[in-house]
């Protein structure tokens, strides 16, 4: 083998790798932020009464868990920009990942909704809480720490699925990672120190969500 | 009817409760006054936790009318149709009594002292100083003055059950339904609660219970009700209910619960 090491190139790129980390982790809040939203609204709507309000549900949740995100990131990039609708690459890719975070965080949400105790939500209402007080003050709180395990997972899954970005030109790692490799040719050092530098946020993002975890016990 | 009291707390009249074919109370009449203990006995399956879940309008029912203080509660008539009220009014009403129930249910993400400043907050809009005082004091009334900022994981089923009485007081319920509260404990922690519920009903709280104690029936309660097959079959002092019974069921069932 002839190829030497040298990571003088990656290390001269640095902080443009670190920025798109950055912008990585920005695009992953802002995603999972809206997808949270979503998330909480859609559980708490698959409960409905509605036949038509759950079928809404299921109907967004099964669309959307069985499309591949790099096709719903083309789509909404290229796609809505010919119905009339012209996003920024930032909040094209934005929106489309929270779409998805959306569909995944229904599912995670409803099973945390299922596990609440019915006994102590009936004991909710029977203080006299409303139904909306009772979703407040008893039933989120103990969906949200009975989900978080999962919700975990699927956080760091989104953070990852930011590296699709590079598809529409955002300047993520990803992005920046292959800038760098196609400039200098240090194919291996390049994405070397990418892939670690993903690792090693991943990593840090379970520890952080785990010691949530630990600090409160599960009901 | 055996009731003499012109100022029922509580009137039941001609209740009726189906669970889809099922109908599992079948016509009941029941008035409660202010300060009684009433005991709920009958054998299992024979509608004495519905009948407190209609009370509590945690349940819906199909005929009959519910009133606390003179209010029908849960149903209004409009043009002559009976509608389920809106959630606002079935919540105001709710909060008027207060229910413990068998398994505790209570919120594990709060401490003891939160469990019952919620009720007090949000529906009794009292301040945070406030609850947490009154939580408090209604802590230590069930000797629970060192579990207050303990959680539920935290509490043994006694110390839960009392927590979960010390929730629906505070509330400062008209009268509080009690669903077989000792039914899940330990054997020697049932003395703890039941020696609680006592000292309520000696202070005076309106009180309606559900219980397979005999021996606390008979010593708390100022009335007894048996209730069989969806029905109240038979009533009165407890001298009566379990000195002299009339009813053959309930004959043959203090006969089985003496064993
Ligand atoms: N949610 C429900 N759906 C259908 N049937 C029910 C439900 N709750 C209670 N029942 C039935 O109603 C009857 C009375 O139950 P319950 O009031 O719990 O009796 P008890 O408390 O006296 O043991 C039983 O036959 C029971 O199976
Ligand atoms: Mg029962």
């Amino acid at each position: 083998m002839g190829y030497t090491l040298n990571f003088s190139s990656v290390w001269a790129n640095f902080d443009s790798l670190l920025w798109g980390l950055v912008l990585g982790l920005f695009m992953a809040v802002c995603a999972i932020g809206i997808g949270f939203l979503i998330g909480i609204f859609g559980a708490f709507a698959s409960q409905s009464k509605s036949p038509w309000v759950r079928g809404a549900i299921g109907f967004y949740v099964s669309i959307l868990r069985n499309l591949p995100l790099l096709v719903l990131i083309l789509f909404v990039y290229f796609g809505l920009p010919q119905l009339g609708m012209t996003l920024g690459r930032l909040e094209s890719f934005i929106g489309a990942l929270a779409i998805y975070a959306g569909a995944y965080l229904i599912e995670v949400l409803r099973a945390g909704l299922m596990s609440v105790p019915p006994g102590v939500v009936e004991a909710g209402r029977a203080v006299g809480l409303t139904q909306f007080q009772t979703n407040l003050y008893v039933v989120t709180p103990i969906m949200l720490r009975n989900a978080l395990p999962a919700m975990s997972s699927t956080f760091i899954s989104l953070f990852k699925d930011t590296s699709l970005a590079a598809i529409v030109a955002i300047g993520d790692l990803t992005y920046q990672a292959r800038k760098i490799n196609v400039e200098t040719f240090r194919v291996v050092e390049t994405w070397t120190v990418a892939s670690l530098l993903y690792i090693a946020t991943c990593v840090l993002i379970a520890a952080g969500l785990r010691a949530l975890e630990r600090r409160y016990p599960r009901f | 009817m055996t009731d003499t009291t012109s100022t029922a707390l509580l009137e039941i009249d001609g209740l009726h409760k189906r669970f889809g074919d099922l109908e599992v109370l079948k016509g009941v009449d029941l008035n409660v006054a202010e300060g009684e203990v009433i005991s709920i006995i009958g054998s299992s399956g024979s509608g004495k936790t519905t009948l407190l879940r209609c009370v509590n309008l945690l349940e819906e029912f199909q005929e009959g009318e519910i009133r606390l203080e003179g209010e029908a509660i849960g149903y209004r008539e409009v043009n002559g149709v009976r509608k389920r009220l809106p959630d606002k009014d079935l919540s105001r009403q709710r909060s008027m009594t207060g229910m413990v129930f068998q398994s505790f249910n209570l919120f594990p993400h709060l401490t003891a002292a939160e469990n019952i400043m919620l009720g007090l907050r949000k529906v009794r809009k009292l301040g945070k100083d406030e609850a947490r005082a009154k939580a408090e004091t209604w802590l230590g009334r069930v000797g629970l003055a060192e579990r207050v900022d303990h959680h539920p994981g935290q509490l043994s089923g006694g110390q839960k059950q009392r927590v979960a009485i010390a929730r629906a007081l505070a509330m400062d319920p008209k009268l509080v339904l009690l669903d077989e509260i000792t039914s899940a404990l330990d054997p020697e922690l049932v003395q703890e609660v039941l020696q609680t519920v006592k000292e309520l009903a000696a202070e005076g709280a309106t009180l309606m219970l559900v219980t397979h104690e005999m021996a606390f029936a008979r010593d708390v309660s100022t009335r007894i009700v048996f209730m069989e097959q969806g029905l109240v079959a038979e009533q009165g002092p407890p001298e009566q209910i379990f000195g002299a019974p009339k009813h053959p069921r309930l004959a043959e069932f203090l006969g089985r619960s003496r064993t």
